[in-house]
């Protein structure tokens, strides 16, 4: 990678970064109108993102952001109060600006339509403020509470004779009786203020890069060329952000294991009876030492859910304005961590939940005040851990699932039969059927039956669960049961002749010795077991994988019932080796994929073990060729070579 | 470092390592070869075809091991004194089961001679071409045929 491209990808990155601060803050100023800080925030990030952009040749971008600057440099002057339609203005440029920071990562061309409505809202705005701004200013000295102002110039001609025009704008805010929200700063003093944010972020990048003026006009024609830079955007989501203080502790603990190894080879070389004692203790030492060295090296993969769940704001705020319902987002454990990858995967099934949760189970303002609910509904976001699990809730306090609607839709639909007896838990997770959806009609947000099918195959991906809870008029909670990362997983070790294999723990349901009578033999299909009454087909694993089994029978070895997601498979093995939890290790890397197999780990033992792939085996079954694998090619060059 | 600028001295000199197959000397270049490891056990992948021996486990990382003996039709009598090679072929790390190790020499590559044509049933994309260094006859191997995953047939076909 040239330097052109290491300062694109650090410019898309740092972009995004400040992007997302932006919308963070900028939602936040809508329920916090007065917030200096905030509004400090937001202007911050635009300059930091204007200054970069032009360092680097993006005029687009640094006129986009000029543009956006004046309008921001009003609201912090308060000349502007943050309105609904501000905020409207200020999100549209927001998408702009994510548009064109994603065109120069080598994304899709930004949308000039959107641009320019953007570009015209800011106008708009802003030409307002100013046909306003000549009428309100002077009145500013003419209030009717002259007499504290009069005291207030004489207190500051006082403590400081220079004339007030030349303090700082802050200095008056600071005094209780100029507070009144009509009175607002003259702007004379503001204008006269040196434009604060030159000091802060921006500084930083541009020290960075002056140093090493990069070729502007290069850069700025090679951003024409949108080939180029596709690999920026796969570098960056493959690369994770490690705080230092997580890796100066990675360091020190290499450091410890690096020490002990050295005692360790010293006692060895000379080693006395008597010495065997402190052997035990260092050997004991590195031990703690590694295993912490392992949990926090996979700690370093973890990243907290604040992005993901900060972002569903806007979402909330968006479909408050298309189906006219009033909402509130409540965010709770946003500093759970969680492995990059499922990170990664699990803000759309949140998306969908939660469009769902407004969509259906939130009611109208009206049905609300007849049920003696708060117009205002809330849906809650809550991330938490409990054991090896992180779980995240999705709530609204909503009129519930419709328990008996499902049901009907379903049998409608052919999903259950008529009359069968439902738990429901079971009736809920009707909902996640592909196609199935009660919505009568199909609306922009959801009712297409797709959105929940969708979740459930992700969070399934993600080696994860979804449950339902549901009280009618109450509410609806989805809670997500997720894994900590995918790089460990609990399985099950099982043996089969010499050989094992681990299988994921989430699919195993149960294990068994079957009486000899419970085994029947069908033609052309294979056996079956009699499982309590549910007839399952038998996997010997031996036959599968072409090993020499210790017992030929499942009577005598052991059955293990296994669920892939969509049906129950017997898997006949020899023998259950109890539970592991281990590092997947993938065999693509230097191998290839192989039919039935997801992977490999290391045994404490140092050895290999296969891990299966629990929701391709029945497709193995059904491939298989009936023919047991033949030798390798006879060929002659070695003996036929002199 | 050495093998590096001898090649870059002289375009036509470059090094291979030599190993045995029954009576017969391979060569495979020296800059694909990673290491050399005694044979341990390997752990089985079902269904492939015999010369994958399986995978082992190589400081935290999982490589596959192809047997070179049954990939040419040897019998495969392993014993204490194989040798695993551990190869990097276009960026895959692989191991290959010889029976030693013997030398490391170098091939001028005006010495190299094409590979004449053998039956039909030789794959003669496996070879380099053929090298005499003093009296022994050197087979150069073609690394990236003989591990390439494309090429392995399925269990069924290679009857």
């Amino acid at each position: 990678m040239n330097l052109e491209e290491q300062l694109r990808e650090l410019f898309v990155e740092e972009a995004g970064d400040a992007l997302r601060e932006f919308e963070q803050s900028l939602l936040l100023l809508e329920s916090l109108p007065d917030d200096p800080d905030l509004v400090g925030k937001l202007f911050r990030n635009v300059h930091t993102l204007k200054g970069n952009s032009r360092i680097l040749g993006f005029v687009n971008i640094e006129h986009f952001t000029h543009a956006l600057e004046n309008l921001l440099d009003s609201l912090r002057r308060h000349e502007l109060i943050v309105n609904e339609q501000v905020a409207d203005v200020l999100l549209r440029c927001l998408d702009v600006l994510k548009e064109l920071v994603a065109e120069v990562g080598g994304g899709a061309p930004h949308n000039q339509d959107s641009y320019r409505a953007a570009s015209d809202g800011v106008a708009k705005v802003l030409a307002q403020l100013a046909a306003s701004e000549p009428a309100p200013a002077p009145p500013v000295f003419e209030l009717p509470d002259e007499p504290t102002r009069v005291s207030l110039a004489a207190q500051m001609y006082k403590t400081n004779p220079r004339p007030p025009s030349i303090r700082p704008p802050e200095a008056l805010p600071r005094i209780p009786s100029v507070r009144p929200a009509s009175l607002r700063p003259p702007t004379v003093i503001a204008s006269s203020a040196p434009p604060p944010p030159a000091a802060g972020g921006p500084v930083k990048n541009d020290v960075i890069i002056a140093d090493d003026p990069p070729p502007v006009k290069e850069a700025a024609k090679a951003s024409a060329k949108p080939t180029r830079a596709k690999p920026v955007q796969d570098a960056e989501s493959n690369s994770v952000r490690v705080p230092i203080d997580k890796l100066d502790r990675l360091i020190n603990l290499t450091g410890e294991v690096v020490i002990a190894q050295s005692i360790i080879a010293q006692l060895v070389n000379d080693l006395t009876p008597d010495r065997v004692n402190v052997l035990q203790e260092v050997v004991a030492q590195m031990d703690r030492h590694c295993r912490e060295l392992q949990e926090r090296m996979l700690g370093a993969r973890m990243l907290p859910l604040r992005n993901v769940f900060t972002r569903f704001h806007r979402l909330v705020r968006d479909l408050a304005g298309t189906t006219g319902k009033s909402l509130r987002l409540e965010i709770s454990g946003e500093e759970t961590e969680l492995d990059k990858t499922v990170i990664e995967k699990i803000s759309d099934p949140l998306t969908h939940l939660i469009r769902n949760a407004v969509d259906h189970g939130i009611e109208t303002p009206a049905q609300r005040l007849a049920a003696a609910k708060p117009e205002q509904a809330c849906v809650r976001l809550e991330a938490y851990q409990k054991g090896g699990n992180i779980f995240i809730e999705v709530s609204d306090d909503g009129r519930g699932i419709n328990r008996e609607r499902v049901l009907n839709k379903a049998i409608e639909q052919g999903l259950v039969k008529a009359g069968q007896v439902m738990t429901d838990e079971e009736i809920y997770l009707l909902i996640f059927h592909p196609g199935f959806s009660t919505a009568d009609k199909v609306t922009e947000i959801s009712g297409r039956g797709v959105g929940m099918d969708v979740v459930k195959r992700n969070v399934e991906a993600l080696k994860g669960s979804i449950q339902i809870n549901s009280e009618p008029g109450i509410g609806t909670c989805f809670r997500i049961k997720l894994p900590l990362t995918l790089a460990i997983l609990d399985g099950l070790g099982v043996r089969v002749g010499s050989e094992v294999y681990l299988v994921p723990l989430v699919s195993v349901v149960e294990s068994l010795q079957p009486k000899p009578s419970d085994v029947h033999e069908l033609p052309q299909a294979g056996d079956v077991v009699d499982v309590r009454g549910e007839y399952l087909p038998l996997v010997p694993l031996h036959e599968l994988f072409d090993i020499e089994p210790s017992f030929e029978s499942p009577s005598e070895g052991l059955v293990m019932v296994i669920d892939d997601g969509s049906q129950k498979l017997a898997l006949q093995i020899d023998e259950l080796l109890g539970q592991y939890q281990v590092v997947i290790k993938s065999l693509e890397t230097n191998f290839k994929a192989v039919p039935g197999i997801a992977g490999a780990t290391v045994l404490g033992d140092g050895r290999v073990a296969l891990i299966l792939d629990t929701g391709n085996l029945a497709n193995v079954v059904k491939n298989r060729a009936p023919v047991p694998p033949a030798h390798g090619v006879s060929e002659l060059i070695a003996e036929s070579a002199p | 470092m050495n093998v590096q600028t001898a090649g870059t001295q002289s375009s036509d000199l470059s090094q291979y390592v030599t190993f045995t197959l029954g009576n017969v000397d391979y060569g495979i270049e020296i800059l694909s070869v990673q290491e050399f490891k005694g044979y341990s056990a390997v752990t089985p992948i079902p269904n492939m075809p015999a010369y994958v021996r399986g995978v082992m486990n190589l400081r935290g990382i999982i490589i596959p091991v192809f047997d070179l003996r049954v990939r040419f039709g040897l019998p495969a009598p392993l014993d204490e004194l194989s040798v695993i090679v551990v190869a990097v072929v276009e960026s895959r790390t692989v191991g290959l089961v010889v029976d030693t190790v013997s030398d490391v020499i170098d091939i001028k590559q005006s010495d190299i001679q094409e590979t004449p044509e053998f039956s039909s049933r030789v794959p003669t994309a496996f070879l380099r071409g053929l090298a005499k260094t003093g009296d022994r006859l050197v087979i150069l191997l073609n690394l990236e045929h003989l591990v390439s995953i494309d090429d392995f047939p399925a269990p069924a076909a290679a009857n």
